[in-house]
């Protein structure tokens, strides 16, 4: 088992028992009518509602179009900051500084302040780019620096035009290191998507407010589990991709 | 396409910054269709120079020329389309495979599909790989066959001018002396004009028509061939850079056809005892060569001869001959066999077997002097 692997699963465990020990605890604080009346999880809720799939569908479709746009305009961002970077190599540490900045402000603040200005649904999509950017330009640029400079010399050597270079030999090399970048910022986002719950927006984690504030606990379970499955299941479509896309980084026989 | 000479005419490149230009005014002519390796301690500016010639270093002045025409006068991309490059680290794009790497220039030259195809199957062949390897990717490939495909790469536009910076100094001694072996090989086939750089004055004396000896600064030192290098290095620099051990440098350069050969003690299976004597008196040694019909037939120890007899030498147990030479034998081969042969003295025959002479260490220290 890699490493990475190992601490991917004591997250998981530690994360799993953490919740046990809330839940339990939440359920043995209850009367026992409450227990019986409002229970952690009702399946009734999930199985048997009438309106139950047709929200949960509307809800992640939310979800999946605040992540998906606001990864696309990032991308589009990080690229031309990207370039700017490479370019024009002292403009590092202020785009750099740029985009760290925005990655540090406080989620809620910048959703809130953004939608007194905005509609909610481009608040949202500002505030979810803009912390995508961090993480996007910093994979772009690293990639990119890490091709090989024999790789380079020889494209030159060969008669390549500068152009030609990026798009044949540079931007395919650093593939596996840019869409490793765009599978992070993804996840990232769809963690975050929730926090736009505040300006009535939010995907799949409007059941988890709604479950707050209405002290119902099974909308909690259902809206936690359900952006767990989207990210998972974003996470191992982008695994795919990157599999698919980039043969020769996996290839690897015996000398 | 064969070769076509480059000439360097004042080349001088200064880097901002540095107290001493890194290539001094050079004068150098590459003969079409040879190899002219350019060697030097670090900081001589070798791989600058070469890579002056296909302009991925601009000369700060002086002119360069490949065939007569100036490089300025190109675009950039055409004259380096048109210059076949390895380098070192060989530099194959690792998301392409082998087939899609030779490609590279083809491709960017826009050739059709069967055209490209076509030669990548022609270079393949030519430099030894095996057509089943060109559909994976160079990771999958070991050190000697991706620096074989870096040579087809550089060749794939049969450009006339080949560069190579240090191209066998990333893979093993063996694979080394291998790759050698066949670029040599290759050359005798395609008659590029090669310049080649390297550190290595056992690999100049192997590949190169000429040697090009650079001392810190491009300052060049002397140009000749490796035989004349080794013979009369031109100054205390170069005979110190060749080493201390030229003697036996020039011992894997010269042939055994360019000796004076001597007689030996060889003589018909007719002759006489007083014969087979003066034979063997001459090359005082104990032991009798023997020919049929001029062809070298064996050898036999004197102890086993009657030499009363009329023809001794009529129905004696012939052994074979160990100590033989060619004419195309290296004289390092033929100290080889010399020091281990019966009296130091070895014999030399051609393909056909027709003995031409013997050769001794007095034979090759002759050899060396003249």
């Amino acid at each position: 088992m890699t490493t990475r692997r190992k601490v991917t699963c004591a997250v998981l465990a530690v994360g799993l028992i953490a919740f046990g020990i809330w839940a339990a605890n939440r359920i043995s604080g209850l009367s026992e009518d409450t227990q019986a009346t409002n229970p952690l999880f009702r399946w009734e809720y999930l199985f048997t509602r009438e309106r139950t799939p047709e929200e949960l569908w509307q809800n992640t479709r939310e979800h999946l179009e605040l992540t998906v746009w606001s990864v696309l305009i990032g991308i589009v961002l990080s690229a031309v900051l990207s370039a700017l970077v490479l370019r024009f190599r002292w403009l590092r540490a202020a785009i750099f500084t740029f985009a760290g900045v925005l990655y540090t402000i406080p989620s809620i603040a910048l959703f809130a302040i953004l939608s007194t200005y905005n509609s909610n649904f481009t608040a949202a999509i500002i505030a979810l780019t803009s912390y995508t950017l961090l993480i996007l330009t910093r994979n772009f640029v690293a990639g990119i620096d890490a091709v090989p400079q024999a790789a380079l010399d020889a494209a030159d050597g060969l008669g390549m035009s500068r152009v030609q270079r990026l798009a044949k030999v540079e931007i395919p090399l650093a593939m596996p290191v840019i869409l490793t970048g765009i599978r992070v910022a993804t996840v990232t986002v769809v963690g975050l998507v929730g926090i736009s719950a505040v300006i009535q927006l939010g995907g799949l984690a409007t059941y988890i407010f709604d479950g707050y504030n209405r002290n119902y606990p099974t909308l909690m379970v259902l809206g936690t589990v359900a952006t767990i499955i989207l990210a998972v299941a974003l996470d191992l479509v982008i695994r795919g991709v990157e599999w698919v896309a980039t043969p020769w980084a996996h290839r690897r026989v015996a000398r | 396409m064969t070769g076509t000479a480059i000439e360097l005419r004042g080349v001088t490149k200064s880097f901002a910054g540095a107290e001493r230009p890194a290539v001094a005014p050079l004068d150098l002519t590459m003969n079409a269709g040879e190899i002219t390796v350019l060697i030097g301690p670090s900081g001589c500016g070798k791989t600058t120079t070469l890579r002056m010639i296909n302009r991925l270093v601009n000369p700060t002045a002086g002119t360069i020329t490949i065939g007569g025409t100036d490089i300025r006068e190109q675009s950039l991309t055409d004259l380096r389309r048109s210059i076949g490059y390895v380098i070192q680290q060989i530099g194959l794009f690792p998301h392409r495979t082998v087939a899609q790497n030779i490609a590279t220039v083809p491709k960017l030259l826009g050739w059709d599909k069967a055209r490209t195809n076509a030669r990548v199957a022609e270079l393949a062949e030519l430099v030894g790989i095996d057509p089943s390897m060109l559909k994976r990717y160079p990771a999958e490939l070991s050190g000697g066959q991706q620096q074989r495909v870096g040579v087809a790469r550089a060749l794939a536009a049969d450009p006339p001018v080949l560069l190579m910076d240090e191209p066998f100094g990333a893979v093993d001694p063996i694979v080394r002396a291998h790759l050698q072996d066949e670029l040599l090989a290759l050359q005798s086939r395609v008659h590029k004009t090669i310049v080649l750089v390297t550190h290595d004055i056992d690999e100049a004396i192997l590949l190169g028509d000429r040697v090009a000896v650079l001392n810190v600064g491009g300052i060049l030192e002397q140009v000749a061939p490796p035989d004349e290098l080794l013979a009369e290095p031109a100054n205390e620099f170069v005979s110190s850079f060749v080493g201390n051990e030229r003697g036996i440098k020039r011992l894997s350069l010269a042939q055994v056809g360019l000796l004076e050969l001597e007689p030996g003690p060889v003589v018909p299976r007719r002759a006489s005892a007083t014969d087979i004597k003066a034979a063997v008196d001459a090359a005082g040694v104990d032991w009798i060569g023997v020919t049929d019909d001029g062809r070298l037939a064996g050898w036999v120890p004197l102890d086993d001869l009657d030499l009363d007899g009329t023809a001794p030498l009529d129905g004696a147990a012939l052994r074979p001959v160990v100590a033989q030479l060619r004419p195309s034998s290296s004289l390092r081969a033929a100290l080889e066999v010399i020091l281990t042969a019966r009296s130091s003295t070895a014999l030399v025959a051609d393909e056909d077997g027709t003995y031409l002479g013997a050769v001794t260490l007095e034979t090759i220290r002759g050899g060396l002097a003249s």
